[in-house]
């Protein structure tokens, strides 16, 4: 197809966001104290959603509705066949996640299952965001330049663990956990989601 | 314990757009008419200006077609400024360069270090000629490429993240601005009418980062 000229709009167009979804889960409270109890050692090694359990069930179908809303949401219907994978932590005291993202997987994300205790430390400094998630903006280098204000200007958006707070983003998204300074473990999924199959085809 | 059927709707946020502004300059036929007359009468006391365009320094002319071009682009980068939620006062100096592309010219990906916004108005674009038989051919036109590289590598096809660059073909009179790390492409111009262009940098001038008062080890 050749190319037109366009006749110009006035436009500030966004390109290329990266997007985050958010859902808090109703009724997460009984699920979420199973998944203490199961979180608590010796743990589950390996996949959780491999484990025959109630809890487990249930979250594993608001992440399979989750998953169909992005989909949905950018456009990919009928939605691919994708797989889960997901790993239960309980981050103790001193434990944290450094910057990586989730090589191979279409979305990655975090289930809270309970929102961390505060900093057992009163010497913290201000920026110091104990126990919570940051994203890191894909585009390395555009904040050099940028004007507070200006959507380059924050390399980072920072996630206040919620408990019940489902969270999904791009698997090349590079995150990491702070440092959780609490002696009550911080629970949480760390989700994979990836592709069955093989991709632009549909259904496999 | 049980995932309801009338499932809550996740909420989406787009974080760190990438904002392209286009804006058609109104009135803008007799000043650029008067800017392809410039352009023509530098052209015929250089050569190959455009390759030089660091020694180029368009906005310094006194035309009044420069002066029309100049306000353009100023108020253009205020009402980008206030778009983006910045309302106060800024600074920023422009670097300006006509550009010609005869048959075959076109400008290699690159980005404009060292500036805030870059830019291009269109003063004269040939449409693609009929003769072009490349169904992939893009005359004339500009690309810009996602700067998230890689975020297209585990894509199904529809969805935004999957097209890593976006085309636009503009016509004459355009004002296109983008942030300055965007890599992009001008395609070869097939025509063998020329393709004229005027680009900038935008630089904010340093106060704008680093207020006096402020400054200092």
């Amino acid at each position: 197809m050749m190319a037109m000229n366009e006749p110009a709009r006035d436009e500030i167009l966004p390109l290329w966001p990266t997007w985050v979804g958010q859902l808090l889960l109703p009724d997460a409270e009984e699920a979420n104290r199973a998944l203490i109890e199961l979180a608590a050692p010796p743990g589950i090694a390996g996949n959780l959603f491999e484990v025959d359990h109630r809890a487990v069930v249930w979250l594993r179908e608001w992440i399979v509705a989750a998953v169909g809303q992005w989909f949905e949401h950018v456009n990919v219907q009928p939605a691919p066949q994708w797989r889960l994978g997901g790993r239960l932590e309980a981050l103790g005291f001193g434990h944290y996640r450094e910057l990586g993202n989730e090589s191979g997987a279409y979305l990655a994300g975090l289930y809270f299952v309970n929102a961390p205790a505060p900093p057992e430390l009163d010497h913290l400094r201000s920026d110091c965001l104990p126990s919570h998630v940051s994203l890191l903006d894909p585009r390395v280098g555009f904040n050099a330049l940028g004007l507070e204000g200006d959507p380059n200007f924050n390399e980072s958006r920072t996630l206040v663990p919620v408990a019940g707070m489902l969270t999904l983003w791009p698997g090349y998204l590079r995150h990491c956990s702070r440092v959780h300074l609490a002696r009550a473990p911080w629970v949480r999924v760390a989700l994979r989601i990836e592709l069955d199959g093989r991709p632009g085809t549909g259904t496999p | 314990m049980s995932a309801a059927g009338a499932a809550p709707r996740m909420a989406f946020s787009g974080v760190w757009p990438t904002l392209l502004v286009s804006r058609r300059l109104p009135g803008f036929e007799k000043p650029t008419a008067g800017l392809a007359a410039h352009i023509l009468e530098q052209e015929a006391r250089e050569t190959d200006y455009t390759a030089r365009y660091q020694q180029q320094s368009f906005f310094s002319g006194k035309r009044p077609s420069v002066h029309w071009l100049k306000d353009q682009i100023d108020q253009t980068t205020t009402a980008f400024l206030r778009h983006v939620g910045i309302e106060r006062a800024l600074s920023w100096t422009l670097f300006g360069w006509y550009n010609t592309n005869r048959y075959g010219d076109h400008h290699a990906p690159h980005t404009h270090p060292r500036a805030y916004l870059s830019g291009t108005y269109y003063v004269r674009v040939p449409p693609a000629p009929a003769s072009v038989d490349d169904p992939k051919a893009r005359p004339g036109c500009i690309s810009f490429y996602d700067p998230r590289t890689g975020a297209n590598m585990i894509t199904v096809g529809p969805e935004p993240d999957a097209h890593a660059a976006h085309v636009v073909c503009p016509s004459a009179g355009t004002l296109m601005m983008w942030p300055s790390q965007v890599q992009h492409y001008v395609h070869p111009n097939l025509s063998e009418e020329h393709r004229v262009t005027i680009s900038f940098n935008l630089i904010m001038d340093p106060a704008v980062y680093w207020p006096v008062g402020k400054r200092g080890l």
